[in-house]
Formats: C-alpha cells, sequence, structure tokens
C-alpha cells in the first residue's frame, strides 16, 4: 500500500510539475498584411535577440502590432504607405539596439536565479520521471530476457568473465542502470526549464548547467553514495554524471527522436539505451542461471590446496560456524587435535580468493583456493578460546567475489602449513559496500 | 540654439514612471501607451518607441505589470498591460523620486538665475 502510494504521489507530483512549466503565449503572427520592409525590420530584431523561440515569436507579435497601429496612424495623417512605414521604422529606432535592449530586459539576474532554481526543482522531477519509465522498460526486458533469451545470454555468461557476484550486485546494477535513464532524462528536463525561465536558449545555458550538474553528481557518484560495488555497478554508477550531460547537450534545441527518420538516429539512441539493459538482463539471467561454470577455464586438481601450502599430516582445526556482519566477518573453529596445534606458531586464518570448482553450481558455493593467487588477500590471527579457535575478518572493502578460509600455522621446520581443510564447502561471496572511490582504491 | 535630442535625454530614465502612470488607470497596449503619454502631455512629449517595449518587458520581468494577450479585429493580436500590486508600490515610490528631483532641479536652476 506504501509503495502505490508512494507511486500515486509521485505521478501526481510529475503532474504538477508538468503544469506549474511555463507555457508559450504566443505563435509567430501572420505578417502578410504588413509592409515588406516592416517584415523585413521584424526579422533584423528576430535575428539579434537570442531568447528562446516563444519569447521571440512574442515580441515579434508584439512588435508586429504596433507597426501595424503606427503605420495606420500616419497613413491617416496623410503619408502613403511607403512613408508612413519609413516613419514607423524610424520611430522604432535600430532593430539591432532594440534587440539588445529587449535581451537585456528578458535576461535578468532575477529570472536566472528563478531559472536555477526551477530547473534544479525539474531535475529531481526528471529524475523520478525518468528512474519510473526507465526502470519499467529495464524490468519488462530483465523479464522478457529472462524468459526468452536465457539460452543466449547464458551462452555468453559461460563464456565471458563473470560481471555479477551470484546476483549479489544486481539488485545495485539494476539500480545504477536506471539512474543513468534518469539522469538523461534529470538533464533534459532541467535545461529546459532553466532556458524557459530565464530566457535564455538552451544553448546558452547549456554548457554552464551540463558542467555544473557533471561535478555534482560526479562528486555525489565518487564520494557520497554508497552501495555494493562491483565491477558492473562502478561503470553504470560512473556513467551518471556522463548521461546527466548528455541530456542537458544533445539535441538541446530539437526532440530528441526526430519524428519521420528511423534510420540511422533511431537506431543509435536504441543501442545507446539499450546497451545498459542488455548488461542488466544479462547479469540477471545469470545469476539466476542453473548451470553456470562461471570464470576462466580451471582444470580440476585435487593438490590444489597443497600448492597452496602443504597440509599436515592431521587435520588440527575443523569449521564450526560463521558470523556474517558488517564489517566483520567471524568464524570460529572447533579444535581437533591440540598436541599437534601446540607444535605451531603464528596461527592464523588466511582468506584466499576461490574458483569455483567445474560443474559445481555457482549457488552451491563450491569453491577451491585459487593458487594463481600468491598470497592471501586477508588474514586474521587464530584467537583461542577453550576448545574453540576464533577468526575475525574486516571484508566490506575487499573486492574479493569467491573466497576460502583456512587455518595455518608455522612448524618447526619454519615452514607454514595448512592446518585444516578449506572453510567452508559453502564459502560466502564478499560483498563490497561503499562508494565508488571507495571500490577504486581498495586492494584489488 | 535648440539641441536636438535634449528632450531625449531628460526623458530617459522617466520611460518608466511615465508607463507606470498611465497604466494606473487601466490595462493598455504597448501603442496605446504611447499615445496615452503623447495625450497626457499635450503633446509635448512620448517616450521613445524603441525604448517604450524594453521598458515594459522589463517592469514585467520586475513583477510590476503583468501581460495579456488579446486577439484583435485591427491585424495581429494585442499584448496587454496592467500595473500589478508591486507596480502600485514602485509607482508611488517614482513618484516621490521624481518630485524631490525635480524640486532640485528647479532650485538649482533658480539659484542659477539669481547669481
Amino acid at each position: 500500500v506504501a509503495n502505490i502510494l508512494l507511486i500515486v504521489a509521485l505521478l501526481a507530483l510529475i503532474g504538477w510539475a508538468m503544469r506549474s512549466r511555463p507555457k508559450p503565449v504566443g505563435s509567430p503572427p501572420t505578417l502578410t498584411d504588413l509592409p515588406g520592409e516592416a517584415r523585413g525590420f521584424l526579422d533584423r530584431v528576430d535575428c539579434s535577440l537570442a531568447l528562446p523561440l516563444e519569447t521571440r515569436a512574442d515580441i515579434r507579435t508584439e512588435l508586429a502590432a504596433h507597426l501595424a497601429d503606427s503605420i495606420a496612424a500616419i497613413e491617416a495623417e496623410g503619408l502613403d504607405e511607403v512613408a508612413a512605414t519609413r516613419e514607423a521604422l524610424a520611430r522604432l529606432g535600430n532593430p539591432e539596439e532594440l534587440a539588445r535592449q529587449m535581451r537585456r530586459a528578458h535576461q535578468t539576474t532575477r529570472r536566472l536565479l528563478a531559472g536555477a532554481a526551477g530547473g534544479i526543482f525539474q531535475a529531481a522531477v526528471g529524475a523520478v520521471e525518468g528512474y519510473v519509465a526507465f526502470g519499467v522498460v529495464l524490468f519488462c526486458f530483465v523479464v522478457i530476457g529472462q524468459a526468452s533469451l536465457r539460452p543466449a545470454i547464458t551462452f555468453m555468461t559461460d563464456h565471458l568473465p563473470r560481471i555479477d557476484q551470484q546476483g549479489l550486485a544486481t539488485t545495485s546494477a539494476f539500480a545504477a542502470a536506471v539512474a543513468v535513464g534518469a539522469a538523461f532524462a534529470a538533464g533534459r528536463r532541467s535545461v529546459q526549464e532553466l532556458a524557459a525561465r530565464s530566457r535564455h536558449t538552451a544553448r546558452q545555458v547549456g554548457l554552464p548547467w551540463a558542467a555544473g550538474g557533471f561535478t555534482v553528481l560526479a562528486w555525489v557518484i565518487l564520494f557520497v553514495n554508497t552501495a555494493e560495488q562491483s565491477w558492473l555497478v562502478v561503470p553504470l554508477e560512473l556513467l551518471v554524471p556522463f548521461a546527466f550531460a548528455a541530456g542537458v547537450l544533445v539535441r538541446m534545441d530539437r526532440p530528441l527522436i526526430p519524428r519521420g527518420r528511423h534510420f540511422p538516429p533511431k537506431v543509435g539512441y536504441a543501442i545507446v539505451l539499450g546497451l545498459p539493459v542488455l548488461v542488466v538482463a544479462s547479469a540477471a539471467v545469470g545469476a539466476t542461471s542453473p548451470s553456470n561454470p562461471g570464470g576462466d577455464a580451471y582444470s580440476f586438481n585435487t593438490s590444489v590446496l597443497d600448492r597452496v601450502a602443504p597440509a599436515t599430516a592431521t587435520t588440527v582445526a575443523s569449521f564450526e560456524g560463521m558470523v556474517w556482519g558488517q564489517p566483520l566477518v567471524q568464524s570460529s573453529w572447533t579444535i581437533d587435535d591440540t598436541q599437534t596445534l601446540a607444535q605451531y606458531r603464528d596461527v592464523r586464518f588466511e582468506a584466499w580468493r576461490g574458483t569455483l570448482i567445474p560443474g559445481e553450481r555457482e549457488d552451491r558455493m563450491d569453491y577451491l583456493p585459487d593458487y594463481r593467487y600468491a598470497g592471501p588477500f586477508a588474514t586474521s590471527p587464530a584467537a583461542r578460546d577453550g576448545s574453540e579457535l576464533l577468526g575475525s575478518f574486516d571484508l566490506s572493502h575487499v573486492r574479493a567475489t569467491r573466497w576460502v578460509i583456512f587455518l595455518t600455522g608455522v612448524g618447526p621446520d619454519g615452514v607454514r602449513y595448512r592446518l585444516s581443510g578449506a572453510m567452508p564447502p559453502e564459502s560466502v561471496t564478499t560483498h563490497f559496500s561503499g562508494t565508488v572511490w571507495d571500490w577504486l582504491t581498495a586492494s584489488a | 540654439m535648440r539641441r536636438p535630442g535634449i528632450r531625449t535625454q531628460l526623458l530617459k530614465g522617466t520611460t518608466p514612471l511615465l508607463v507606470l502612470s498611465v497604466l494606473r488607470d487601466g490595462e493598455l497596449y504597448g501603442y496605446e501607451i504611447a499615445q496615452r503619454i503623447r495625450e497626457r502631455s499635450g503633446g509635448a512629449f512620448a517616450p521613445s518607441e524603441g525604448a517604450l517595449y524594453p521598458a515594459l518587458h522589463a517592469l514585467e520581468a520586475e513583477g510590476a505589470l503583468t501581460a495579456t494577450w488579446r486577439e484583435s479585429d485591427k491585424g495581429p493580436r494585442r499584448r496587454y498591460y496592467r500595473i500589478s500590486q508591486h507596480g502600485g508600490s514602485l509607482l508611488a515610490e517614482h513618484e516621490r523620486a521624481w518630485a524631490e528631483f525635480s524640486i532640485g532641479v528647479r532650485r538649482a536652476l533658480g539659484e542659477t538665475g539669481r547669481g
């Protein structure tokens, strides 16, 4: 119910905002009644105005009415039409100077500030509008994709490196992709509002507005907004400020999609808008795919664990349980062989990047340590608590997607040995929660 | 010898005052405003038509005037201007300033004459 009320409120807000936008009050008049010289004068004024189209039309209509009255009055005094026209035009003065004065009268600081405020408001409305519209389109595409494109997209995800993490990042990716569309809509709507209210052309205010919006959004995306980041989410988020700038600058004075022309512009838009849709749909389908080996080709080898660290003769500890929290992941292990454990020093837990065992399902998280890495990406001292060993890892800013933990210790011969099996067959995927900047600067 | 344009120079800056004062009686469109000022001054002066429209639009931007389009049977539509509440206050302010200014000018001229 709350969601429905929210949607209704948002639609009402959009409707109200659309009604509150300034509407053109005039249209170019029929000037066939005016002498050619007078029409030429109006053309010269119009060319020098540099105001929005509807404002120029208003001014043209008003001056045309003035000239019609003025010429008629002068003719009534006894002059012929040509002389009356010249006299009426002379009274209005230089057309370029008149245009300059009119422009100064319209483009006031007050209107510019009002335009900026209106632009910010319309950016918010446009963002909501774009979020809803693009979200619905994307959602439909994902649903259709899941239903009909599964074989093709599964093929893609089977043969390309995984870009999502078991679907955990898919929600963030969906939100980020929708935000790209929302930013485009926000940019376009806001610049139109700014231009209309400040009586500038979109071309006059577009560049500074795009630069300002780009800077603010880039700052928010990089340093403020926290999300579950991944290789899929971060590029989409970084696209947001560019989408805003594109919304402001692309075809600012014309309809976005030209009427009556289908190729190549519409194809181009379809590609630009369709790419993030395809990426997210691919991730979503891949995430729910029943069989997905993922990752690069991997040859299964039972001695993988020994390649990472040679095993002791007996298992010293076995996995008991894990508490997954933010920012710490805490694991507890049962000590199986106290005597052997006593022979090792610097006993610690090591977290290694994992790789999926070929043929196993991603959702079962059957990983082995990826021995291509030289060492663990995180370690934790093994703290003894009675008959248990406790480990604690801060993985909130670690970009590992699959990983495993095991216990190691340095033996009497000075070599570090593995003291347990790889924990657990039910290994977990890390969640990188933070800003884009955190993610970009985190250890890989 | 009378310098050409001296009247124009004197009128500069008074256009908003004159426009607001004729609109106090009701709404008018641009050409009518110029005519009304000319009539009131007994044909002595009227604002330059080239300066009238920028002044009208500037007053509208300031919120002193509101404008409405009306169809006309004599050609293009007319844009009628009406004084707003803010315009009324602005007119009173202009009138006070003008009264003080004109008294000052008269005094200055009188002193010059005596000297």
